[in-house]
């Protein structure tokens, strides 16, 4: 008999909260060849992961930012390069579309780093402003090789200092042949992972239940992320 | 039955959220209630948080010890003013944290172990009051048909942030709201429905889902049909559509035969 007594019951409309996920990737030449095309599928993989948890969908707001060469963000809904814009450089994850990217240039992550930094914190601002609540935003750091930008390393320490404050959570995350030391100097709270061969598809895999598991989340400042041993090499986690 | 509850009909109702189903972590919700010889009402909900080792202890304990403390304190004379009232919900907040600590030091761990919100009220014959550590929602309907939120979230800088009975100062951050007079209604919740019962970012109770409610229990008699149609609700797809957290709904409403009884 229970179901239909209780139908006349409504609810109240209102937004979803907001998780922010900066994927700031490393697309520079070194990428070229199979590691692209590995990040490329794991991306694709990613879409659907996410998009396929109905609330994680609603509340994960991604926005990718390459650096190779120059620094670029990515229309999160159409893959192609746009403006600099917190208005239109996040969508959540229901309208993600995986972008297909390619390898060249440099390595300018500080200028990433800074860009990231930026973004996020017009978002919020935009966030404030709309009266929508907010998890703490996340930067997903990945990259095979080491910053090859002047003043980097104020990138990188503006970025740990941000963290510290809460501002966001920082995973940096190298691929073989990152200097694992330089990407540490970017977050004091995440030692870097260093990501078994290309298992790109496993790691974004684990990012989208992070993201259900953060965006669902009971009240409390720390939330149990999934195990990183899928995609994790041992040496470096914990 | 004639018993002290027949003025009120109480219903509470935990459920497991569809996201604790899938990851094997157990209903951290918890919710206690009693009434009293002169039908004076005391509930509790509470909410242990997700990172806490032992959140679903610690928000059952927290839930039966604050309901006792307030008990306790409820059984010789009433206080007669709005000050006097923050005092014993204060104190009865103050035990049960303290028991925690205690319990805590017993078991070898620590406090934050225990970690949970609390939300709790009291409805005498001539004041409703609500006390909160926390993220819960308290709403009241007043003797005039008005419904209020009377206790309101306490939320951080960020969405799944907010203070803890467990936390050091955390009877500073009690929120106490006292009101003259007797509410005809209350429903305590943990913030695993906060989207669904209240309109942002004021809190404003969403009166469609309060007035049928309300409505269904004042005309169901049979308390264990409630239970069942209350706990079907909350793991419904309509329901966990919105939220996959877990869920705690306690409510009271006052009976109409009972209406007639409140002394003047």
């Amino acid at each position: 008999m229970a179901g239909n007594e209780l139908e006349q019951v409504d609810f109240a409309e209102n937004p979803e909260p907001r998780c922010a996920v900066i994927l700031l990737l490393d697309t520079s030449g070194s990428m070229a060849g199979v590691s692209i095309q590995a990040l490329n599928e794991g991306l694709k993989v990613f879409e659907r992961e996410v998009k396929a948890d109905h609330l994680a969908a609603l509340r994960a707001e991604i926005c990718p930012v390459t650096f190779g060469g120059w620094v670029s963000v990515i229309d999160p809904t159409s893959g192609n390069r746009i403006g600099y814009d917190a208005r239109i450089a996040f969508a959540t994850a229901d309208q993600f579309c995986a972008p297909t990217l390619s390898a060249n240039g440099g390595t300018p992550l500080g200028d990433g780093a800074r860009t990231a930094l930026k973004l996020l914190r017009e978002r919020k601002d935009l966030y404030k402003q709309g009266g929508l609540d907010y998890f703490r935003p996340w930067v997903l750091i990945l990259t095979d090789g080491e910053p090859t930008d002047s003043g980097w390393e104020a990138a990188a320490e503006e970025m740990a200092r941000a963290e510290e404050r809460k501002e966001m959570v920082v995973f940096p995350i190298g691929v073989e042949g990152a200097n694992l030391t330089k990407l540490a100097r970017f977050s004091r709270q995440h030692e870097p992972l260093m990501l078994k061969g290309l298992a790109y598809d496993k790691l974004f895999v684990w990012l989208s239940k992070s993201m259900t598991a953060v965006s669902n989340s009971n009240p409390g400042q720390q939330v149990p992320l999934p195990r990183v041993d899928s995609w994790a090499a041992v040496s470096t986690s914990n | 039955m004639v018993s002290a509850l027949a003025a009120w009909r109480v219903i509470g109702a935990s459920v497991q959220g569809s996201s604790h189903r899938v990851l094997g972590i157990p209903c951290q919700d918890a919710h206690s209630y009693r009434c009293l010889a002169d039908r004076t009402l005391v509930l509790a909900v509470t909410d242990g948080a997700g990172s806490a080792q032992k959140a679903q202890e610690g928000a059952q304990f927290a839930a039966a010890w604050t309901t006792d403390a307030l008990c306790q304190r409820l059984e010789g004379q009433h206080p007669s003013s709005p000050e006097e009232w923050e005092t014993l919900v204060r104190e009865s907040a103050q035990s049960a944290r303290t028991k925690l600590v205690q319990k805590a030091e017993e078991e070898g761990i620590d406090l934050h172990d225990f970690a949970t919100t609390l939300t709790c009220a009291v409805i005498s014959p001539f004041w409703t009051v609500t006390a909160q550590v926390g993220d819960g929602v308290g709403i009241i309907e007043l003797g005039n048909g008005e419904l209020l939120t009377a206790a309101v979230p306490q939320r951080g800088l960020y969405a799944n942030e907010t203070n803890f009975l467990t936390m050091d100062d955390a009877l500073d951050r009690l929120a106490v709201s006292c009101y003259r007079g007797q509410a005809r209604s209350m429903a305590l919740s943990s913030d695993g429905l906060l989207r669904l019962i209240v309109k942002l970012p004021q809190y404003a109770p969403e009166a469609r889902f309060f007035w049928p409610l309300f409505d269904f229990l004042r005309s169901t008699p049979d308390e264990e049909v409630i239970r069942t149609v209350m706990e079907a609700f909350l793991v419904s797809e309509r329901v966990c559509r919105r939220t996959d957290d877990d869920k705690t709904i306690l409510l009271a409403v006052m009976t109409d035969e009972a209406k007639t009884e409140v002394p003047q």
